[in-house]
């Protein structure tokens, strides 16, 4: 290999750097190549020489063009200027701007739907879902068992206030409950069977009914089931 | 028929289905943000997801619309296959809806606020002050306005805003808009 070719290949290799990494196109020197490659013509002699040759100069003209696409696009752009490209912004009229956007602008399509499948999951949803007063009174209901001491308090009144009732109740067997009742007002009426339904419950009275009339009397209920008193408040 | 052309056309009937099942999950919107990353589309089309993505782009181009990727890197030149999965995959129109009477989201107003505010952070490196574009835009419509655009712009995903009040580009501005076209006809445009 001769010198000629040598200095072929280097200006081929020194074209190629700057068309394969795509740095700036001004960073050669087209003249001097240029005017390197006519002092090397003469001296060309094989096919491969002038084929060399060839490959350099047509790489000269990639990067001649590459020269004028970077010169295009810089001028066209103003060289991206901030200062330039704000100054034509507060110029032109805002719906003038607008009209340009809408030349560059690529809507994205999208769609939104409800099929039935999402349809029955949220019915699913809606229908295990509580209401917000049930949720409230369930708070409120949980809130009463936790406290301890009221709870303690409420159970103790309780007892006190049956004790009460049992003590009027026993004093007064047989009480003729339906002559009692109509004596009271509706707050009395409906405690004072709340707390009959627990003595029942525990044996201590029962109830018999005589000539359409409710009586309380000693002793436990041969009836284990519930008792419904219906009473006109 | 063949053994060959049974396997060729069943072949065929697989891509198909792979495309309309990609088609179906960019169109159907699951989430506040549109379309689908790459590592989804591989979840549901497989690897070769790029294939079928590069041949779902041909098919819509023939209905005015194409596939567009928008890569976390904004300024990558050769992606690799680790950038398509991270990558954001959108279907838009191909060319931009001028002559159909559809203004969409956006009065002639707001699309105009919107384009001076997209130069104008893009200008800035990514990064402009709130306060700084209400002053800027307050020139040409009034602060209650812009306050008022600003914020949609926000909302819609045109623009982003951190913590500190610095505003930058928001995920739709790179899908949806051509930034170096409107740099360009801003540029050349004689006033």
């Amino acid at each position: 290999m001769n010198n000629t070719t040598d200095e072929l290949e280097k200006i081929i290799e020194e074209i190629n750097l700057i068309i394969q990494k795509k740095k700036d196109p001004f960073e050669i020197n087209i003249k001097s190549l240029l005017k390197k490659l006519n002092e090397l013509y003469i001296k060309l002699q094989s096919i491969e020489e002038y084929s060399k040759d060839a490959e350099a100069i047509n790489l000269l003209a990639t990067i001649v063009k590459e020269q004028s696409n970077y010169l295009y696009d810089k001028s066209s752009t103003l060289f991206l200027a901030a200062e330039k490209l704000i100054e034509k912004l507060t110029k032109i009229s805002i719906l003038e701007i607008g009209k340009i956007m809408e030349m560059c602008m690529y809507p994205i399509a999208t769609t939104n739907f409800i099929n039935n499948d999402s349809i029955k999951i949220g019915y699913e949803y809606w229908l295990a879902k509580s209401s917000i007063r049930s949720e409230r009174r369930t708070y409120e209901t949980k809130i009463n068992l936790i406290n301890k001491d009221e709870f303690y308090y409420s159970d103790r009144k309780f007892i006190n206030d049956l004790k009460k009732y049992e003590e009027v109740i026993l004093s007064k067997l047989p009480l003729n409950l339906t002559k009692e009742i109509e004596n009271l007002n509706s707050k009395d009426k409906i405690n004072l069977l709340y707390y009959l339904s627990f003595l029942i419950a525990q044996g201590k009275v029962h109830l018999v009914e005589k000539n359409e009339e409710l009586y309380v009397d000693a002793g436990p209920s041969k009836f284990t089931n519930s008792i419904i008193f219906r009473i006109k408040l | 028929m063949s053994k060959d052309k049974k396997k060729f056309e069943k072949r065929k009937l697989t891509i198909f289905n792979k495309m309309k099942k990609m088609l179906v999950y960019l169109l159907v919107q699951r989430r506040s943000i549109p379309g689908a990353k790459g590592f989804e589309l591989k979840k549901l089309i497989g690897t070769k997801y790029t294939f079928i993505a590069n041949l779902l782009n041909k098919e819509l181009e023939t209905y005015g619309l194409k596939l567009k990727i928008v890569f976390q890197d904004k300024n990558i030149e050769n992606p690799s296959l680790q950038d398509y999965d991270k990558a954001y995959f959108y279907i838009t129109t191909s060319e931009p809806i001028i002559a159909t009477p559809l203004k969409g989201q956006f009065n002639m107003e707001e699309l105009g606020a919107l384009a001076a505010s997209i130069l104008l952070i893009y200008s800035k490196n990514n990064k402009y002050e709130y306060e700084n574009l209400i002053d800027f835009l307050s020139n040409k419509i009034s602060k209650l306005k812009t306050r008022r655009f600003i914020d949609k712009f926000i909302k819609k995903g045109y623009l982003e805003i951190d913590e500190n009040n610095i505003l930058s580009l928001g995920w739709r501005t790179y899908a949806e808009i051509d930034l170096q076209m409107l740099t360009k006809i801003i540029a050349i445009y004689s006033v």
